[in-house]
């Protein structure tokens, strides 16, 4: 099977992370963790998925390792139970049924029958209601922060987790390209073609080529394409000559990738053309400043530096990427509060928003691997350089 | 201030006044949507980027965003003051900066911290310990307030769910039994006729799938993949279970419906949707207003059990609907929660039959004398079935 369509760690390759989080988790001497984070479940389970746990539309999920027994539970409701079976999981699968006032207070009443001994926990993700609830059915329950080991442990990834990264990226622009292809043919005719239309052919697509689920999706033209998100009302269609601009993220196998497209639609003028070539310019400072042992922080300080030097401003209300994995934006962050030493093994987003004639908001989001000579394009499906064109028009052809 | 925001704004001054607040602090995106009409699309997937909104009587509401999110705030609702916090110092400490900048002086201090992370709701405990003021547990009665609905809500979820089934049944109609679709083609087209129905634009948890076939063994199936299967494609007489979530004005629907791919049942179709009538006339006929929730999961799980269906034990029979697609209460064995005039409830019927999972959600609405089904584009007494060649 090409690399490219294995879409799920495969179980060597669990077990390398599997290791690699064990490894980490006793060297800083926990024996133990316990998280409800969507993203740390994917992770620490090495790639065991809920459906819309962060949106809260299922109850909630606990995942409980020890490493001194070697338990490793997974605890849910009956609803959610399958999943771990469908996705491999080799632990056990605990049902919580909603016995107690909440669903809080339910989970934690079987979790006091599994935690014994001090566990990190995630408090960047754990309720205060959750906290509350176990302390009342655990006695002398001893908790610690674990979530500077989880952040370090998600900082670098491994070959696999790469990989995943990979195919997101090629599912993501493969997405955009049908999207592109469906309504370039439409989208100046008399119908012209619904926003909405655009971006759900996007979510539509990437399902197609593999994706596992689309999240954010905001498409915006002409005076909306000014701000980074707007409202896309029910019947707009795209009539606007000028950029239009897609923001999207989406996850193979709990990987998540964030992106963000500009096309132009109708025939192209030079202003935008240079426009175009402006955003590139910054991008490419963005990229070179991106290397092995370069504060986070300095990337962005580097383009803003070149950006008044080449007057050519871009909007600073962003960083200018940030790292992804399990969850759609995580550390680094190319940001003026970040400094973490940029390292081999980091897979960022990088894009630079910057301003076109009637200032829009233009931005090419790419997904890159830091290795320790040039960053490695994981977007590699196709090039972006060039401003793409969203031009033509056809009888309906499907 | 348009008819719905006055509603919420009454509710949320009364949970002021109650409690003697000067001023309540909320963190949960969707009780801020709640309470300043606010929406960020992806705040829950990123949740890096922290939003706060700060309310005091007889004042505008104030939020505090990210730099990157000012404008669109903004433009979603003139009526709060909206500050935002840059990118030059670490994101949620600067966020929680200017929050306490902007309440400094008030001594009693409401939030729904209970409903964020720890971290999130230790920093805010210590600030408000710090200015030696006192704080005051909201969420519960911010929860409660979300239970009940004002008639613009009621307005909103009506519209919004009888939408959804009739988008669920405008795809449906394009069933025909011996043209083979994949789950994947039915989650898409579900999406699709949903959108052409005015709904708005969703990523995330804007949840439409089919489950076809023996895949209805699992309740979540095709994982990790739940609404885009691609390689499971229908066969004639095939049970489907589409599940639907629609957003629009804010509000959400959640549905599930089933449709057959024949125009007639098989024998243990005809049993496991008989049942779930059945279960669904048996919540109809126990929910009342006044009773409480576990009062109701009780009687109507012995009544189920009488009747020979087999309900899935420890699974809530329904739970409220509203800014958010699944809330509390939930009509479950543990929930205390009295049943109120003006609950908007998603009847979660889910029957098990011959190791297959059989399931059809209603949308209720409560009044004191009357269970009122708002999500019935067609009767669902019995599915949707689809025509052979035509």
């Amino acid at each position: 099977m090409s690399k490219m369509n294995d879409i799920l760690l495969s179980s060597a390759e669990k077990q390398t992370l599997t290791e690699k989080i064990e490894n980490k988790m006793k060297s800083n001497g926990y024996d133990a963790l316990l998280v409800f984070g969507s993203s740390n479940i994917t992770y620490l389970s090495c790639g065991i998925v809920f459906p819309y746990l962060d949106q809260k539309v299922v109850q909630p999920v606990a995942l409980y390792i020890c490493y001194k027994t070697g338990k490793r539970i997974i605890v849910c409701t009956n609803d959610l139970a399958d999943i771990p079976k469908q996705l491999n999981w080799n632990g056990e699968v605990v049902i919580y049924n909603l016995n107690e006032q909440t669903p809080e207070a339910s989970i934690a009443e079987v979790l006091k029958n599994y935690i014994s001994s001090k566990v990190a926990i995630d408090e960047n993700y754990m309720t205060a209601a959750q906290i509350k609830a176990l302390k009342k059915s655990i006695s002398g329950l001893v908790t610690v922060s674990g979530d500077q080991v989880f952040d370090d442990l998600k900082l670098l990834k491994t070959d696999a987790e790469i990989r995943l990264l990979e195919i997101a990226c090629r599912m993501g622009d493969r997405g955009f390209i049908s999207a592109l292809n469906h309504s370039e043919g439409a989208a100046l005719d008399a119908l012209s073609y619904p926003l909405w239309e655009y971006a759900e052919r996007f979510r539509v697509h990437v399902g197609e080529y593999g994706g596992s689920c689309v999240g954010n999706m905001v498409v915006v033209q002409g005076k909306d394409c000014k701000e980074l998100y707007a409202r896309c009302e029910p019947r707009a269609v795209l009539n606007e000559t000028g950029f239009v601009r897609l923001e999207y993220s989406l996850h193979n196998s709990g990987y998540w990738i964030t992106g963000s497209r500009t096309v132009y639609l109708g025939q192209t003028n030079e202003q935008a053309e240079r426009a175009w070539k402006n955003n590139q310019t910054l991008k490419n400072i963005a990229l070179k400043n991106l290397r092995t042992g370069v504060k986070s922080s300095e990337v962005y300080n580097a383009v803003k530096r070149l950006s008044e030097e080449l007057n050519i401003p871009f909007w600073e209300g962003i960083d200018l990427g940030h790292g992804v994995g399990t969850r759609e934006r995580e550390a680094p962050f190319l940001a003026p509060y970040d400094d973490t030493l940029i390292t081999e093994g980091m897979v960022i987003v990088l894009g630079v928003y910057t301003y076109g004639n009637d200032k829009e908001l233009i931005c090419n989001k790419d997904v890159y691997v830091v290795t320790n000579d040039e960053p490695r394009l994981l977007n590699w499906y196709k090039n972006w350089d060039d401003l793409y064109i969203l031009y033509g028009t056809s009888a309906r052809h499907g | 201030m348009n008819n719905l925001e006055q509603e919420i704004t009454k509710k949320i001054t009364t949970i002021i006044d109650v409690n003697h607040l000067d001023v309540l602090i909320i963190s949960d995106i969707y009780n801020i949507q709640y309470a300043t009409n606010i929406k960020i699309p992806c705040a829950h997937a990123q949740s890096d980027l922290r939003m706060f909104a700060l309310l005091k009587k007889n004042n505008n509401p104030i939020v505090v965003v990210p730099k990157c999110w000012e404008n669109f705030v903004k433009e979603s609702n003139h009526n709060v003051d909206v500050f935002a916090y840059s990118l030059q110092h670490d994101q949620l400490a600067s966020a929680i900066k200017m929050v306490f900048k902007k309440c400094s002086s008030a001594k009693r201090f409401g939030s729904d911290d209970e409903l964020i992370s720890i971290k999130i709701s230790e920093m805010i405990k210590k600030e408000i310990a710090a200015l030696g003021s006192e704080h005051i547990a909201c969420a519960d009665d911010i929860m409660g307030a979300r239970s009940t609905k004002t008639k613009t809500e009621i307005k909103h979820l009506k519209s919004i769910a009888m939408k959804t089934d009739h988008a669920i049944n405008g795809y449906y109609h394009h069933l025909i039994a011996d043209r083979s679709k994949s789950s994947m083609s039915i989650s898409e087209n579900l999406r699709i006729h949903s959108l052409e129905r005015d709904i708005y634009l969703e990523g995330y948890n804007a949840c439409s799938r089919g489950v076809i076939g023996n895949s209805i063994s699992n309740i979540w199936s095709y994982a990790p993949k739940f609404g885009f299967a691609a390689s499971d494609f229908t066969e004639i007489g095939d049970t489907i279970i589409a599940d639907a979530m629609n957003n629009e004005n804010g509000y959400w629907s959640n549905s599930t419906r089933i449709a057959i791919m024949s125009e007639e049942m098989s024998d243990e179709q005809e049993i496991a949707y008989r049942h779930l009538v059945e279960l669904r006339k048996i919540l109809c006929n126990s929910l009342r207003v006044g009773l409480r929730c576990c009062e109701v999961y009780q009687d109507v799980v012995e009544k189920a059990t009488n009747l020979g269906i087999e309900i899935i034990d420890g699974h809530a029979l329904g739970f409220n609907v509203g800014v958010s697609p699944m809330e509390g209460p939930f009509l479950s064995l543990g929930d205390q929660t009295i049943l109120k005039k003006n609950m908007i409830l998603i009847l979660d019927g889910l029957v098990k039959y011959k190791s297959l999972f059989y399931r059809s959600r209603d949308t209720v609405l409560l009044d004191i004398d009357e269970v009122k089904v708002i999500n019935d584009y067609k009767s669902w007494e019995e599915p949707y079935f689809a025509l052979n060649t035509i």
